[in-house]
């Protein structure tokens, strides 16, 4: 089964995200935060991330900055599932996709579980 | 209309180890502030391109902060809702006390931005009244109890000894300490939480506060996040995954009552609070 990592700060949100993953058959670790996220990748590689750019201590940008600069963790996709406003998030998706290989960006507020699990199995696939 | 986004490159020398975070943090830049901030870094100014929106005065920051804020429990809110209604899921019902504990702090958070609106409006002319801060906290605690559930947080009240009642306008406060406390208790990421409603006295007065057993955030990180108000995402990024628009709420309702808010320490706790006066006349009785 292929292995999720959520690096989301927020524990409510992450227990919806986390029910729908899983009932989809993924296997989920989470984080709160982007250096528990590269700990739990060290130990289990994911097989995909979904992050929200806006954590707690260390952002999301370093995280990508971070996790891109490992060999083995180049290939991995990456979803980007923020609360950034929707604006920013589209202006800052081309250079999130061009300098940490994003694969897409999605306004959290407006994504749904069914269409998170949908891009997950599309980041999967390709 | 900024045309791409920016991400600048800031050297942040950290000690280097394997899989743990180098020297070098990138800066992510919010489309329409001009400003950027990156947690515990420096802030650096966009240069080119004009901004998208100009957060003129420190109301509209507010409200910005406020709106940004909302969508965080909005969003728990939705996505629970849904959850019940995915194909194959068998769950009968969306958890109802996550979606009641959500739905009062966005509440709440609104309730507090217009009380301390009208406060805002009636500055100089407050009327305040002798409040019992012991009582408050108390009540604070039970009302955020809930919702410290929700992130798995646990609430304490320390009211060591007796303390004259203080002044200061009892709703107003009361919104104060709930909008601070729900920013906290929402915005923490750390597996064991502990808040902690406290009172102590000083010399310059009766200070009362939340706290927390871990370096919750610095005078010049305080200071910088009231500057970046409603103009950068994550304003109080060591300790909000948000905006924070509660404790800019909170420092509203209080500047009215001409006091502020501060951090502070309690005991062996650091966090934010602020100084009230006892009431005089009491003191006779």
């Amino acid at each position: 089964m292929a292995n999720v990592l959520l690096i989301e700060p927020d524990r409510v949100l992450t227990r919806s995200y986390r029910k729908a993953l899983e009932h989809a058959g993924y296997v989920v670790t989470h984080a709160t935060n982007a250096q528990d996220a590269l700990n739990l990748a060290d130990v289990n590689t994911p097989s995909a991330v979904i992050l929200e750019l806006q954590l707690v201590a260390h952002d999301g940008i370093e995280f990508l900055h971070e996790f891109r600069s490992y060999a083995e963790w180049q290939e991995i996709p990456v979803i980007v599932l923020s609360t950034f406003t929707r604006g920013s998030l589209e202006q800052a998706r081309q250079t999130l996709a061009r300098d940490f290989d994003v694969m897409t960006c999605l306004y959290k507020p407006r994504t749904s579980l069914e269409r998170l699990v949908r891009t997950v199995g599309e980041a999967l696939a390709a | 209309m900024i045309s791409r986004a920016t991400l600048i490159r800031i050297s942040c020398p950290t000690s280097v180890s394997f899989r743990s975070f180098s020297h070098t943090s990138f800066l992510f830049l919010p489309v329409d502030s001009g400003v950027i901030l990156g947690p515990g870094k420096g802030i650096g100014v966009l240069d080119g391109g004009a901004a998208q929106f100009k957060v003129k005065d420190s109301t509209a920051a507010l409200l910005r902060s406020i709106a940004e804020q909302l969508t965080a429990p909005l969003t728990i809110i939705s996505r629970e809702a849904e959850l019940a209604r995915l194909p194959g899921m068998f769950i009968d019902s969306p958890d109802a006390d996550t979606i009641h504990a959500q739905a009062t702090a966005a509440l709440t958070l609104v309730e507090s931005y217009l009380l301390g609106l009208q406060l805002s409006e009636a500055q100089g002319q407050l009327a305040l009244e002798p409040v019992s801060i012991s009582s408050l906290l108390v009540d604070v605690a039970h009302e955020l109890q809930a919702f410290a559930k929700q992130y798995s947080a646990r609430l304490d009240v320390r009211i060591a000894g007796k303390y004259e009642p203080v002044m200061a306008h009892q709703a107003g406060l009361r919104a104060a300490l709930l909008a601070m406390g729900y920013a906290l208790l929402e915005g923490y990421s750390r597996r064991e939480k502990l808040l902690t409603l406290a009172v102590h006295r000083t010399p310059h007065g009766i200070v009362t506060g939340l706290y927390g057993h871990f370096e919750m955030v610095t005078s010049e990180q305080w200071r910088r996040a009231l500057q970046l108000r409603g103009r950068a995402s994550q304003s109080f990024g060591s300790i909000c995954k948000g905006s924070g628009a509660g404790l800019f709420i909170a420092e509203t309702i209080l500047m009215a009552m001409e006091t502020r808010l501060r951090v502070g320490r309690h005991q062996n706790m650091q966090g934010l609070a602020t100084t009230l006066q006892p009431s005089q006349q009491l003191r006779f009785v």
